[in-house]
């Protein structure tokens, strides 16, 4: 399963790739909402942009977008973790405290409240960034349990106490000897939150919340599907989903190989 | 499994499913069913400030004159006659004989005397009692026994249209709807499920063959703001109508039901509009490209209207250059129109004012890059496509334009409040012809002179001029008088383009076809307005 997963995540992104290098596609009015043909290979949108070409920007922005995010949330949960393994009790309490805070934020509101008090005018690119950093600011506390634990258990292991009675600083024993040991437990945690921040985005995208135009996110060809009209003239309008649906579960595949 | 077992099961199954049947909705059984999209705010027929409790108060209320919604003219109702003095300010209406209340009690010219002053008395605070301009000074008595007699301290231009929201209710105690003088009455109200409407026994009009109107016994008001299950219901035929059918879904139920009514232009309008509040929070080169005449007109040259109409609406629209709709003929002029699209004039008009393009951006004199925002409400499809055709559209004039999707309150907060916005693109609904119905837009002082609302003096001179025509228009005394004015006014806004008016969106309704004796009317409400001879196809009234 995992090298069936690797191989359609592969053969997908030469595609998205193929796509994007062929350029722009400019709408073309006169064909709305069609199915394939043999200029627009997955048919057109309602308001004749190439879907296949859409579907290959939402691809690799998401793609993008989701494994920088996953990166800096694995990132801030291994620091977290590795500040509670090794602080004083009060100190670990506090910290739990406040990651089991975030975790309980209803973070659609806080979204929606970001949302309004950017500027209007912001750039599609600038909107991504937002979007992308705040789902990893919300998804570090996910893991911080798991990964904390696994520091406390390294904490209390002879080997490192006899590490840092040799007079290894703090931050030595934590670059040579505990962070190459949260190394799988960290890859998990990364292959898991790439399709989470992906399902995330669609669905912030489809609310219209997330990424805006022109550029094209999976939220934005999903929202294609609330048309009514879109839904009845063509199956195409589906692919997106399909498509996101597999992407998910092969990132899926892999953190559970994993 | 034994049969120990299987009763042991079954009795808390048996009781789930009877806590179920206590609790779902169970829905009475109607001539004619359809869906309401709001709860009505009130069902007292003078606090009636809502789509919904007005559907009600349509098909409730026994009212003095009715508009009938199909011709646009007043005719006789509860009173079969009326006479306007010749200044305008005494109006003299004579009731029919013999008119009965939904619970039999005889209607009296005393019950419309208190309904009358209800109405107009302050306290409480009836939307319709501002048509009459100035409500306390307006004296009502009955000269005869059949008799009543309106003195207005000013001429009511809109007298018709202020009497047919005014219903007549038992003096001794208004009730709200459930007993009434209209075609129906309330008789079960469940919050947030339906409203049953009974059929008035003793309703004052008959057919042609001498038959009580109207034909249908029962309606039932479903309250759901869900389109999708209310598309579903009518095609399922659970519904026999819908007042409004998205753009979207008209094809689909067309196909389906074959009962989908493609009505034309409604009186509604799409409309674009750019900030020119003086205090709003904008960079200085902003306000002046948006306070530009010569901007605003090259961005109105630019949209591709016929797109807009064919595209975001499925062709269910009609491309719109002024403010009047063509379907409103008493008031729609030919010559007060935008002109059409055409890009080489809008790029020379750019030009004229010191606009010109660095590479495919176009920058102001300053060197500034033309970027701005189009706010917009979440929720709405076809305002969303046209957002997108209109950022396409602008990109052939080099402007960068992102469309920016609200919920509603954040909206009204930007527009009304902050004024921290760039652009807007939104809808105003239209209920009446008559153009005096929208002077609270075009009256500077106004706080719905959406581009610059709540101005203490016009701030330009073709606003202060249609504070003028504004006035003069609603104080006119002979059509030509008002007509030259309002035309004056569409070739203002043409000109100046305050408003860029874009499409003005079929009525799209339906109506099963086992329904008879519908007519449809651009006025709300579109199907209902012929409800009394309105019949099920096979069933003898």
């Amino acid at each position: 399963m995992k090298r069936l997963s690797l191989l359609f995540l592969v053969l997908l992104l030469g595609l998205s790739a193929s796509l994007l290098l062929r350029g722009a596609v400019p709408a073309d009015r006169e064909a709305l909402a069609t199915g394939a043909s043999a200029r627009h290979w997955v048919g057109t949108d309602e308001l004749g942009r190439d879907r296949a070409q859409r579907m290959a920007s939402a691809f690799a922005l998401g793609l993008a977008g989701s494994t920088a995010a996953a990166f800096l949330s694995t990132c801030m949960t291994l620091a977290a973790a590795m500040a509670i393994g090794f602080a004083t009790p009060p100190v670990r309490a506090v910290l739990l405290y406040c990651s089991d805070l975030c975790l309980v934020l209803p973070w659609l509101f806080l979204l929606m409240l970001v949302r309004a008090v950017l500027p209007l005018s912001l750039p599609g690119l600038i909107s991504a960034l937002v979007t992308y950093a705040l789902l990893a600011v919300l998804g570090w506390p996910l893991y911080v349990r798991t990964v904390s634990a696994r520091v406390a258990t390294l904490a209390c292991a002879e080997w490192l106490l006899q590490a840092r009675a040799s007079g290894l600083r703090l931050g030595r024993v934590l670059k040579a000897h505990v962070l190459p040991h949260l190394l799988p437990i960290s890859m998990t945690q990364f292959l898991l939150c790439v399709p989470l921040f992906l399902i995330a985005e669609a669905d912030l995208g489809s609310l219209g919340l997330g990424v805006s135009e022109p550029l094209v996110s999976w939220g934005s060809m999903l929202s294609d599907i609330s048309s009514n009209a879109q839904r009845v003239s063509t199956g195409w309008v589906y692919l997106p989903l399909v498509l996101l649906a597999i992407t998910v579960f092969s990132f899926e595949s892999l953190g559970a190989e994993e | 499994m034994t049969a120990r077992a299987f009763r042991l099961l079954s009795t808390p199954l048996l009781l789930v499913v009877q806590v179920f049947r206590a609790t779902a909705p169970a829905q009475p059984p109607a001539d004619l069913a359809w869906a309401l999209h709001a709860e009505p705010g009130t069902l007292d027929p003078a606090k009636v400030d809502d789509q919904s409790a007005e559907t009600v108060r349509f098909l409730t209320a026994g009212v003095l004159l009715r508009v009938n919604r199909v011709t646009q003219q007043p005719e006789p109702a509860l009173a079969e006659h009326w006479d306007v003095s010749a200044d305008g300010r005494t109006v003299t209406l004579r009731l029919r004989g013999g008119l009965r209340f939904s619970d039999g009690s005889p209607l009296t010219a005393q019950d419309v005397v208190s309904s009358l002053r209800r109405v107009l008395d302050p306290a409480i605070a009836a939307p319709v009692a501002d048509e009459f301009l100035q409500p306390r000074a307006v004296v009502v008595d009955t000269p005869g026994p059949r008799l009543i007699r309106l003195q207005l301290p000013k001429r009511v231009v809109s007298l018709a249209k202020a009497l047919d929201q005014i219903a007549i209710e038992p003096a001794s105690h208004p009730a709200a709807a459930s007993v009434t003088a209209g075609p129906f009455a309330v008789a079960k109200y469940h919050r947030g499920e339906y409203l049953l409407l009974q059929r008035n026994a003793f309703h004052w009009k008959h057919d042609s063959a001498g038959r009580q109107l109207p034909y249908l016994k029962q309606l039932r008001l479903d309250i759901t703001s869900n389109r999708d299950v209310e598309r579903l219901r009518f095609t399922r035929g659970q519904y026999q109508l819908m007042e409004s059918v998205s753009p979207d879904d008209f094809e689909q139920v067309a196909h389906e039901t074959g009962g989908a009514h493609d009505l034309g232009a409604s009186l509604n309008t799409e409309q674009l509009w750019f900030n020119q509040v003086a205090d709003a929070p904008l960079p200085s080169y902003e306000k002046a490209w948006f306070e530009s005449t010569a901007f605003r007109q090259a961005v109105s040259l630019a949209i591709h209207r016929n797109d807009l109409a064919r595209i975001a609406y499925k062709s269910h629209a009609t491309p719109a250059y002024g403010f009047i709709s063509p379907a409103n003929r008493t008031w729609f002029s030919e010559k007060g129109q935008a002109p059409h699209e055409d890009l080489t004039r809008a790029e020379a008009q750019l030009h004229a004012v010191g606009f010109h393009r660095v590479g495919r951006q176009l920058v102001d004199g300053a060197g500034h890059p033309v970027r701005f925002s189009i706010v917009t409400n979440s929720g709405n499809h076809s305002r969303k496509l046209m957002g997108t055709l209109i950022a396409q559209d602008l990109q052939a004039l080099g402007m960068q334009v992102t469309l920016v999707e609200l919920d509603f309150p954040a909206l009204v907060d930007r527009l009304m409040h902050t004024h921290d916005y760039e652009a807007a693109l939104l809808g105003l609904s239209n209920v009446d012809v008559d153009p005096s119905a929208m002077a609270n837009v075009w009256t500077s002082s106004s706080p719905n002179h959406q581009w610059n609302p709540s101005q203490k003096s016009p701030a330009t001179p073709w606003e202060a001029e249609l504070d003028q025509l504004t006035a003069a228009q609603a104080t006119a005394v002979g059509y030509a008088d008002r007509k030259r004015a309002v035309d004056r006014m569409q070739a203002i806004v043409a000109e100046q383009q305050p408003f860029i008016y874009l499409v003005f969106p079929n009525q799209l309704c339906a109506v099963a076809t086992g329904v008879e004796g519908t007519a449809f009317s651009l006025l709300s409400p579109t199907t209902l307005s012929a409800i009394e001879t309105m019949r099920r196809r096979g069933v003898q009234p």
